[in-house]
């Protein structure tokens, strides 16, 4: 090459990295702009894999704290997920990324978090004005004990916690293959190497003293409480059903007969499913769903045959669940993979339509069927789906956006402009003036087809209109962490009915599920607590 | 070398170059996005959040991918931090701070009846002498120390609010 075009060329390669660099920050701009659509969680793309042991990060970690301030110390550290982990990592005892907390005698009140992705300090941020709890008056001289004490190294902590527990296994969801985590166990202070993975496919940690290996604990996470509370009365005063001390997933009426419903729940890796005959004060077992089925139902629907029976409709990640008679279940073809998360059935005087939104994945969309053989893709939204108060048509809702509501029948679907996002709705959608929404921005209250006063201003998780509310108005909310709330002139008003449902049920105090039997009797959920127990 | 950097036109270009890769790796490792939605708050309840470590004031917990497929954040890894207006606290000694930063190590509301981005904020298991170790949508008995302020009413009195953040 000759002299004379080197600069020529050496500002055309300028010029491509530029126009590079000016494409990616045009992406970045556009992903910053779309803010709620990015997904994917990002560690700093570091450079080769150099996962490290629990001893060989706190070293790290330790020398780090140094630079920050002289005798500071790290009085916490776990182990995390990087990106490119497999679900198999951490059984040799080596992590890629670890996390922790460092604290200074000189600065007592400063908390600075650290993490180390490949043996390299990644990120840092500093939380001034506050103390770590570290679970004791001071957490550096907790420190300094546990400085002292690391004769054993996360490799052997995974030796011994599997030859203690063997049931115990990686992984394979949010906090994948075996985690590790240092500290100081409360009251003693003693330093402990927990290692966490799973039991029966719920988080489970087995703990070890970090001096001695014997074990401290072992404990698993599963759904401790919760069920259904009934009300004889509109909805004024709540009992207790005989369904409870656990975790329901959902409730759905029986569109045919009135005081009848049905619930799934989740119990011992199974989905159980529940009915009651009497308004739902009793509830007998009514059969279970195959192991295939998995142990997580995201909804319950009751579709009205042409026969003139109920078809009960399971939505889980396996597959949209079906049986006639609670007891046996397969599963329906023709939808495409991906989570069944919301079911609707709307019907008209001699025809049905079932809705599925499928919300992750591929095929994520809304799907529709009259005869659940054929579905037809109605939308690549993801939307949420409320029934109206005589199960004629559906608000299929976008929580996110205002750009894609629609209103469907049986044999119709027309969009609805200007709704605003919505979590949920309750009501007459053919008419806003008596259709009660729920925004994910600012409260519960009447449409009315304008720019809704915020009426009931608490976290819902679940709405339900009666089913004579053309001429009651009569809506139920049911509260998050917030009681339960009734309105009898559609959502105008409101009145709290029940302030604690763990009062009347134990739970979560969540209550994501309300439907009426009829226009007097109405069921309700308190969630499940997730609590950790000795296995 | 020498000879060519002499070249004025070469300087520039070669500047030019070693600049615009500066600045494409800078837009590599910072990187960060917006979301928004509601923000409850919680205390007491379990010692151990759903990921197996000690919950303590600055974790948060959000949805889970098992339970709520159809929410991005549901996929954000352990220990992933947000970044948030200033949210006020008080440690146990009983001293008011406030925090913008807050780490995922604990997971909630199973139903998803929050929406998408829902955030339960951990405000401490810190309770006065004497007073019940209780506080609403959380496990019980609840898991608590005695402290110079009560964590669920913070919790309680935080409420709700509708917040914009950055994170992954």
């Amino acid at each position: 090459m000759r002299n004379k075009h080197i600069p020529l060329v050496m500002t055309m390669i300028a010029l491509i990295v530029f126009l590079a660099m000016a494409g990616r920050a045009f992406a970045l701009a556009q992903r910053k702009a779309d803010g709620n659509q990015a997904r994917e969680p990002r560690l700093p793309q570091a450079q080769k894999a150099r996962p490290v042991t629990l001893l060989q990060a706190w070293e790290m970690l330790n020398a780090h704290a140094q630079k920050w301030q002289s005798g500071a110390k790290a009085v916490w550290l776990v182990s995390v997920d990087h990106p490119d982990d497999p679900p198999s990592v951490g059984q040799d005892g080596r992590r890629r990324a670890w996390q922790a907390v460092t604290l200074s005698d000189k600065m007592p009140n400063t908390e600075l978090w650290v993490t180390l992705v490949d043996g390299l300090i990644a990120e840092e941020s500093k939380v001034e004005g506050s103390a770590f709890d570290g679970n004791t008056p001071s957490a550096v001289s907790e420190a300094a004990s546990l400085q002292g004490h690391l004769p054993m190294d996360s490799p052997q902590a995974l030796k011994h916690a599997l030859a203690a527990k063997p049931e115990l296994g990686p992984d394979n969801g949010r906090g994948r293959g075996f985690h590790f985590t240092l500290e100081s166990s409360p009251p003693s202070g003693a330093p402990v190497i927990t290692v966490r993975g799973v039991y029966n496919d719920m988080p489970a940690i087995v703990s070890l003293d970090a001096a001695t290996s014997t074990l401290v604990a072992a404990r698993s996470l599963g759904f401790g409480s919760g069920g259904i509370l009934y009300s004889y009365d509109l909805g004024k005063t709540w009992h207790a059903s005989n369904l409870t001390g656990r975790m329901v997933n959902a409730i759905i009426a029986d569109p045919l007969a009135e005081n009848q419903a049905y619930a799934v729940t989740t119990e011992d890796e199974r989905i159980v499913v529940y009915q009651t005959q009497d308004g739902g004060r009793n509830w007998a077992f009514g059969g279970s769903l195959p192991e295939a089925a998995g142990d997580w139902p995201f909804d319950l629907e009751a579709a009205i045959e042409p026969s003139g029976s109920v078809r009960l409709l399971v939505g889980t990640a396996s597959g949209l669940w079906s049986s006639t008679n609670g007891r046996d279940w397969s599963v329906l073809a023709g939808l495409p993979d991906g989570p069944k998360q919301w079911l609707a059935a709307i019907h008209a005087p001699t025809s049905r339509r079932v809705l599925v939104s499928i919300t992750a994945g591929a095929n994520r969309g809304l799907y529709a069927s009259t005869n659940l053989v054929d579905w037809t893709e109605l939308t690549k939204d993801v939307l949420r789906l409320s029934k109206s108060f005589d199960r004629r048509t559906v608000l299929a809702t976008n929580e996110q956006s205002a750009s894609s509501a629609l209103l469907l029948s049986v044999d119709d679907e027309i969009k609805t402009e200007e709704i605003g996002p919505v979590l949920r709705a309750a009501g007459d959608f053919t008419d806003p003036n008596s259709t009660v929404l729920q925004s994910p921005l600012s409260g519960t209250a009447p449409w009315r087809g304008q720019m809704p006063v915020w009426t009931l201003d608490v976290p819902v998780a679940s709405l339900a209109a009666a089913p004579d509310f053309p001429a009651s108005h009569l809506v139920v909310a049911g509260g998050f962490r917030s009681g339960i709330y009734r309105s009898n002139d559609a959502g105008q008003t409101w009145e709290q009915v029940l302030v604690d449902p763990s009062s009347v049920v134990q739970g979560s105090g969540e209550v994501f599920d309300v439907a009426f039997l009829s226009s007097d009797t109405l069921i309700a959920v308190n969630g499940g607590e997730l609590i950790w127990r000795d296995f | 070398m020498e000879r060519l950097l002499r070249v004025k036109w070469l300087r520039w270009s070669l500047f030019a170059i070693a600049a615009t890769l500066v600045g494409t790796v800078s837009f590599a490792t910072v990187y960060a996005a917006t979301y928004s939605g509601w923000f409850t708050g919680y205390a007491m309840g379990n010692r151990l959040g759903y990921s197996g470590v000690e919950v303590q004031q600055g974790h948060f917990a959000n949805h889970l991918p098992a339970y709520c497929p159809g929410d991005p954040a549901a996929y954000w890894a352990w220990g992933t931090r947000i970044s948030t207006p200033w949210i006020g606290m008080i440690s146990g000694e009983g001293w008011p701070y406030a925090r913008n930063t807050f780490r995922l190590y604990d997971a909630g509301d199973t139903s998803c009846s929050q929406g998408n981005y829902w955030v339960d904020i951990y405000f401490g298991r810190y309770r006065y002498p004497g007073q019940s170790c209780y506080c609403p949508g959380v496990p019980s008995p609840g898991y608590c120390y005695n402290a110079n302020t009560n964590s669920c009413d913070q919790a309680t009195t935080f409420g709700r609010s509708w917040k914009t953040y950055s994170g992954p």
